[in-house]
């Protein structure tokens, strides 16, 4: 049984996200910190750790384990992102969660979490 | 297949849910595309097909002791100055020969499991392991602990337990790298692979990320959590977007190898500006 996690199988599963950001401004601000630091003391918003989340927790909602109904009041900053750029959300569902306040995005970034919806993505679980 | 598994023994614990059933679990996660789950099932079937696969108590028992035999040699040439020199066997052989050994344990029952590490946490002298000489091996335990047989209050116990400080490394040194600057506090480095792998229930993965929370910064779990197959949309929310940057950045580079990897208070600090680990990430996984 050799379970070994592999790191490039590791990285295989977020690959695929990684190389859209930080093809972003936002993604390359957060790319030239991180090259550039001495250790974890990033000043700039932690845009790549969001985006891994709400596009894993986007699985969680294309598999139909949860329902976006249930959410849509969600305590988390990250969750109400996800849903904000959900495609089939009513403009009044928007307006609920932007009061409840959101993640502020790029255009490009927000393109992002709206692909994290598309039904062929790649799994994110090992 | 179904039949091979009505023979599995589980031996649940009440933490990972009232209707927690690991087959089914690792079934279910098969079915959403865990690789790792269905490993762990083909291993298990395998286990069930083949009766000479299993691996009997009192063969546990009897190579522990002869470890134990052969570290008090050592022990007692080392600080007795008993036995000549020429008879004593090579420490670093013989930690192979353990770890090789630790590969081989996949056959052994819940018996063997609380043995093995009763063994590693209680001990005199050298122990059996070599762990009363400094030798640690909270990395190499990884496979047992990820084993579906494992007796889960026992796998609830070496996560959250106060047996997990026990078998973590004592010294912190060992943990602690340049950048990012990541320290498991405290915490057995098997966890890494145990926050990856679907025999973790959702309970246990939300305790994981609880108990090593408050411990430090970036918590080290999180972004293995994250491809969990188990971790459900409460685990995710509870997930620090940090943690997962940073502990992102630290496996990249771990891809990397090579010169960047410096443990802190043993190799001098190398010249981050210059290191070649965030051009050869640009070129091999980013791809710009």
């Amino acid at each position: 049984m050799a379970q070994r996690i592999l790191n490039e199988e590791f990285v295989e599963k977020y690959d695929w996200i990684l190389k859209p950001y930080f093809a972003t401004s936002q993604g390359k601000l957060e790319y030239e910190e991180a090259k550039s630091a001495v250790e974890n003391d990033f000043s700039k918003p932690s845009g790549i750790g969001a985006l891994l989340i709400a596009t894993r927790m986007s699985e969680e909602f294309k598999a139909g384990i949860v329902n976006i109904d249930d959410h849509l009041d969600s305590d988390s900053e990250v969750l109400r992102t996800l849903l904000y750029y959900h495609p089939d959300l009513t403009k009044k569902q928007k307006d609920a969660l932007q009061k409840l306040g959101i993640i502020k995005l790029d255009n490009k970034v927000a393109e992002l979490y709206k692909s994290a919806w598309n039904p062929d993505n790649p799994t994110m679980v090992m | 297949m179904a039949s091979a598994f009505e023979k599995f023994e589980f031996i649940s614990d009440p933490r990972d849910g009232k209707d927690f059933d690991l087959v089914k679990n690792l079934e279910a996660a098969v079915l959403r595309g865990s690789d790792l789950a269905k490993e762990i099932l083909g291993g298990l079937e395998y286990k069930f097909n083949n009766p000479n696969f299993s691996i009997p108590h009192s063969r546990i028992e009897a190579d522990i002791n002869g470890f134990k035999e052969r570290w008090e040699a050592i022990r007692a040439f080392e600080e007795d100055g008993d036995g000549d020199e020429e008879d004593i066997e090579d420490q670093d052989e013989l930690c192979v020969e353990i770890c090789y050994w630790l590969e081989t344990l996949q056959g052994i029952g819940g018996e063997s499991f609380r043995y093995i590490f009763n063994e590693y946490i209680n001990f005199e002298g050298f122990g059996a392991f070599g762990q009363g000489n400094q030798l640690n091996y909270d990395q190499e335990f990884w496979e047992l602990i990820t084993n579906p047989s494992m007796p889960r209050d026992l796998l609830w116990e070496l996560s959250v337990g106060d047996s997990a400080e026990r078998v973590a490394d004592p010294d912190e040194s060992g943990h602690i790298y340049w950048y990012p600057l990541r320290d498991l506090y405290g915490a057995p480095r098997y966890l890494n692979h145990l926050s990856i792998s679907p025999v973790a229930s959702t309970n246990l993965l939300s305790e994981i990320n609880k108990k090593y929370e408050g411990w430090g910064s970036p918590n080290p779990f999180n972004l293995h959590t994250l491809l969990n197959v188990n971790a459900d949309i409460h685990v995710l929310k509870d997930l620090d977007p940090e943690s997962v940057r940073d502990n992102l950045i630290y496996e990249v580079k771990l891809l990397q190898g090579d010169d960047w990897l410096y443990e802190a208070e043993v190799l001098p600090e190398p010249d981050w500006r210059n290191a070649s680990l965030m051009r050869n990430l640009s070129k091999n996984t980013i791809g710009y």
